[in-house]
């Protein structure tokens, strides 16, 4: 799987947060300087879908006051692409993170408090998987056992970053058996086919972008060309790229995973096939126990 | 050639478990957003950032905690604390939290899950649900290895309806508590398991988990905990129409709870409930009257709608009339108003009182309009239908009569009169 370096687009007058944004970010994600809110749409457009946009929320605003509603229309316009508000003490600051949330941001980092490279890293971290995750708990309609539930939200936010079934363990401080053996018991599918299924997901939403490019999203979501997601998308739907942002790639490719669910439960509910009797105990009665009392 | 004997593991050893990962996060867009939504204004706010600050500073390894905060953020914070003078049980835990922006390496984890605690309990007497879980989390985050802080966040997030968080929570309890040996958390954690799916109606898996919380508590000699999980159980066992295993869960509670117990009341309200439904009527109605006295201020509506029931079925015109004012007396606001009101309007129509039955079950149907209750709307709605066919109200007055004699009616006269007894003593208590 390719894990290509990922665009950071800021948009933010403090030039001293813009450094120590700079640092935070190297050396997962190339940053890059967006001199205002006109020029912001086409930074999106043209970076890779899985890059984070970093802004200040108040940007522009002067007297005025209140959110920047260009913010507002960026979200509308890119709804896969992962905002982070990144805001100093502000009147009225508590009603505006509300409204933020609603509007689709994933993250704030709260500049009083959390202006350090190690907090703005951690910050950054946890902006990365988390559009895919409030996809996972929106889109897929199957009640989860918690283990199960655990385990889908940490691939989730897995496939953001690019990582295999053993990073996977590794999150959730497991052994790849134990993974491998609570995947199974959670009817979910084994670890590795998890994750693929995470990519499509997250590709899906991606198609559904109109913003985006069917290139870009396969870049983003490491697959190394077009023809290599074309191909991943036949395999699972039967259906190309363009077929599916027609009939809205998302809720198909969530479908198909659902069915995929289901599968994967039956075989955990329906009981394994007894093993065929071969050899010197074939055709005679089954031994019940040596133990006369257990006979009894 | 010399036998080899296998080495057995030698006792002293102990399996490893493993702690599953537990779920962080709900529904809601942003990290902590509940706590704004509920806290409004610059409290909320205060609270908020407090929060993330917890959870940051615990999301980090103690060798990386030095250079978490930037420099001026405490004094910024308490400034805002002086500014906001929020309430004195806020004041103290937030002050704690804002030591954390100053010093975080050398902040210490169980004064942090301490003021995490406290404030979520603060959150539970306000009923904002969401700050109780997300402190209660953020508590939990910064002592990762206690057992009880964990089961804390499995009830906070069971009581918002978050199953799938729960029962992670719930289990990381079990796996922690086995660790340490806290058999009594490791009793609650299968207790509220149970709960759980009780809640959800999966009664089996209910059983399960509330029984080896059972096994659990009497190995370990916990009456508590022993005492919750066989009242548990006789729920389960009552709701499958599992006669005498319920009559047995429910004596195995009494004995564990004793006279002084706060929750005996509610255990021998729900025993009393499931006799009414049984027709067992006089036996409930003993029990009812030795429950309801004690029962608490917000359980008393459903108290007084068993007791009319009962004393309406047994022609006990005094103890009905005397139940009907106090029910009436009840707020409209009062949850279980309607319930009450409901079994008011039977007790009514067992003793041939159509018109009050008819009174209460028009005003039983307009609170559960009014209040969206469609269970409580469809029990009156029956009732009044009842009332309206005198004849269909007099056969059900017969029906009222006790239950064929049988080897478990005697043994629920027995029940019956050890509830009555324990009542009384601990209210002697």
């Amino acid at each position: 799987m390719r894990n290509p370096t990922r665009p950071l687009l800021v948009l933010h007058a403090d030039r001293v947060f813009r450094e120590r944004l700079r640092r935070a970010a190297h050396p997962r994600f190339e940053a890059c300087w967006v001199p205002d809110w006109a020029a912001l749409p086409d930074a999106v457009r043209s970076a890779a879908p899985a890059g984070i946009v970093v802004v200040d929320p108040y940007h522009g605003q002067g007297s005025r006051g209140g959110l920047a509603p260009e913010l507002y229309s960026l979200l509308r316009a890119f709804p896969s692409a992962t905002v982070v508000a990144a805001f100093s003490n502000q009147p009225g600051w508590f009603h505006d993170i509300r409204t933020l949330g609603e509007w689709g941001v994933v993250e704030v980092i709260d500049i009083v408090a959390e202006d350090t490279t190690e907090a703005v890293r951690r910050r950054l971290d946890a902006a990365r998987g988390r559009p895919l995750r409030s996809l996972l708990d929106r889109g897929i309609a199957v009640p989860f056992p918690g283990r199960g539930r655990a385990i889908l939200d940490a691939a989730g936010e897995l496939v953001a970053v690019g990582g295999h079934a053993r990073n996977l363990a590794a999150a959730l401080h497991l052994s790849p058996a134990t993974l491998l053996r609570w995947c199974r018991s959670s009817g979910l599918p084994v670890p590795r086919r998890l994750l693929v299924w995470m990519r499509l997901l997250l590709a899906a939403e991606m198609l559904d972008d109109p913003g985006q490019t069917v290139s870009n999203v396969a870049l983003a979501c490491g697959y190394s060309s077009d023809d290599a997601l074309r191909r991943a998308l036949h395999g699972v739907v039967q259906m190309g790229p363009t077929t599916l942002r027609q009939r809205g790639a998302f809720r198909v490719i969530s479908a198909a995973f659902v069915d995929a669910l289901a599968e994967s439960r039956r075989a955990v509910e329906e009981p394994a096939p007894p093993p065929p009797v071969v050899g010197m105990w074939a055709g005679k009665a089954a031994a019940v126990s040596r133990h006369p009392a257990r006979v009894a | 050639m010399p036998r080899v004997v296998p080495k057995s593991r030698p006792r002293t050893e102990r399996r490893r478990w493993r702690v599953p990962p537990p779920i962080l996060r709900g529904p809601e867009p942003l990290e902590g957003m509940g706590v704004l939504e509920e806290i409004q204004g610059e409290i909320g706010g205060l609270l908020w950032r407090s929060l993330r600050t917890v959870t940051l500073w615990a999301a980090v390894a103690p060798s990386g905690r030095a250079p978490l905060f930037a420099p001026g953020a405490e004094e910024q914070r308490l400034a805002d604390l002086l500014a906001i003078s929020p309430e004195p049980a806020l004041e103290e835990p937030l002050a704690v939290l804002a030591g954390l922006l100053g010093r975080p390496e050398a902040a210490r984890a169980d004064l942090v899950a301490l003021a995490c605690t406290r404030i979520a309990q603060w959150a539970n007497v306000r009923g904002a649900r969401a700050t109780e879980l997300e402190f209660a989390q953020a508590a939990a985050a910064a002592c990762p290895g206690d057992p009880r802080l964990a089961l804390a966040v499995g009830r906070a997030a069971r009581d918002r309806a978050e199953y799938p968080r729960a029962e992670t929570w719930l289990h990381r309890t079990i796996a922690l508590a086995r660790q340490v040996g806290d058999w009594d958390s490791y009793s609650r954690a299968y207790i509220a398991l149970g709960k759980m799916f009780v809640a959800r109606g999966a009664f089996p898996n209910a059983r399960k988990n509330l029984q080896k919380a059972l096994r659990a508590a009497e190995r370990r000699g916990l009456r508590e905990p022993q005492g919750m999980a066989a009242h548990d159980l006789f729920t389960v066992e009552a709701e499958c129409d599992n006669v005498q295993v319920a009559q047995d869960y429910a004596a195995r509670a009494l004995s564990a709870y004793g006279p002084a117990h706060p929750d005996l009341p509610s255990l021998a309200y729900d025993v009393g409930l499931v006799w009414v439904l049984q027709g067992r009527f006089a036996d409930a109605l003993s029990v009812f009257r030795a429950a309801v006295p004690r029962m608490r201020p917000w359980h008393q509506p459903y108290g007084h709608a068993g007791l009319a029931r009962a004393a309406g079925a047994m022609g006990e015109e005094c103890i009905f009339e005397a139940t009907w004012q106090v029910i009436w007396g009840f707020s409209d606001d009062t949850a279980g108003k309607a319930n009450a009101l409901v079994e008011a309007a039977r007790g009514a129509a067992s003793l041939g009182l159509l018109d009050q039955a008819k009174q209460a079950g028009e005003a039983a149907a307009a609170l559960a309009r009014q209040r969206g209750q469609t269970k409580v709307l469809f029990d009156a709605e029956a009732v009044l239908e009842s009332v309206q066919m005198e004849q269909r109200a007099s056969t059900s007055r017969v029906q009222a009569a006790p239950a064929s004699p049988s080897a478990v009616q005697g043994s629920v006269a027995g029940l019956a009169q050890q509830f009555v007894q324990s009542l009384e003593a601990g209210a002697a208590v």
